[in-house]
């Protein structure tokens, strides 16, 4: 699985041909488009870094986006397509409302931020509704996300005495209180990790949380929203609360 | 080392399957992405 970076939308082929090439690879399981609408920012730059030919979302940009991808999927048809799935990030219900009955061959999976302190309950049920997988980023909470995302009225997920408490009755760390959540809310998510992934990947075979640790940990919903995306704010908007509808 | 077979996958719209977990590819600007690559191997070696 890969994504078109969101400099890349109007050559998305080109974008996949790239990501092919580098993975070694004959063709992507799941082509992803990371951010709704293009906007082109250097890494690793400031949460005040804007990029002034920023525009806001528009369902014809993100349509034609897709289309182009959809190309790539429909190229199957003749012989093997370059990509399998189609899978979008970073999305809305409104932003949703206004694109999927635009598209000819729905998205697999939308990938979001998901973890106990900043639940989407909402996005999630619609994406349900549509079959469409929610893919969680972010699933422990990020506790080493870049420093200019770190904000003093933070909460980290992973240190609440709920979590802490549940770790504890399981005999693990509460990352993995976090992960077997995620999994029986039906979510699949993408923990980084360079020291705990083996331990990540057996929480989903490792015994579950009861009913009442969910229900405890359900309550955790805070609007915790870790990272906000200010680099993708266009000129005239009032703030990073408009990238999401709120 | 995990069997791959033992972990459980989710159905997609069209009948494909994938594996419930996967595992994040940015570093948050600290770590490397060879360091990201050698975990990501050794992720698909403990599953496979
Ligand atoms: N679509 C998007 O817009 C978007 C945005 C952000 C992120 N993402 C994706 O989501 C992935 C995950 O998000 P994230 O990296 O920000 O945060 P995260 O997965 O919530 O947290 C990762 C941190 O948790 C630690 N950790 C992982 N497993 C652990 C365990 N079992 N015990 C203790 N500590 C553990 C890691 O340290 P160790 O390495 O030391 O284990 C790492 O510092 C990213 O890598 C990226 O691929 C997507």
């Amino acid at each position: 699985m890969t994504k078109v970076w969101n400099d890349m939308h109007r050559d998305v082929q080109s974008s996949c041909l790239k990501s092919i090439q580098d993975l070694n690879c004959d063709y992507i399981d799941m082509l992803f488009i990371y951010w709704p609408f293009p906007n082109y920012h250097a890494p690793g730059c400031d949460v005040s870094s804007r990029n002034p030919d920023a525009k806001r979302f528009s369902a014809e940009e993100f349509t034609d986006t897709y289309r182009q991808i959809e190309e790539l999927v429909e190229e199957e048809l003749v012989e093997e397509g370059l990509v399998r799935h189609i899978g979008i990030s970073n999305m809305t219900i409104r932003k949703l409302d206004a694109v999927l009955g635009k598209l000819r061959i729905p998205p697999s999976a939308c990938e979001s931020k998901l973890h106990p302190t900043f639940q989407q309950k909402d996005l999630c049920s619609y994406l349900k509704e549509q079959n469409i997988l929610s893919i969680g980023y972010m699933p422990l909470g990020s506790p080493r996300r870049p420093e200019r995302d770190i904000l003093p009225e933070d909460v980290n997920d992973m240190q609440l005495p709920v979590l802490t408490r549940i770790a504890k009755a399981h005999l693990c760390h509460p990352a993995i209180i976090c992960l077997k959540w995620a999994l029986q809310k039906g979510h699949l998510p993408i923990p980084f990790s360079v020291h705990n992934y083996e331990a990540n990947l057996e929480a989903a075979v490792t015994e579950p949380l009861t009913e009442e640790e969910m229900a405890a940990i359900d309550t955790l919903e805070c609007g915790n929203r870790l990272v906000k995306g200010q680099v993708f704010l266009w000129p005239g908007a009032t703030d990073w609360h408009e990238l999401w509808d709120e | 080392m995990m069997d791959p077979k033992t972990v459980p996958s989710y159905q997609l719209y069209n009948g494909d399957r994938i594996p419930c977990i996967g595992m994040g590819t940015f570093g948050s600007d600290r770590v490397s992405p060879a360091e990201v690559a050698e975990a990501v191997s050794g992720g698909k070696i403990c599953s496979s």
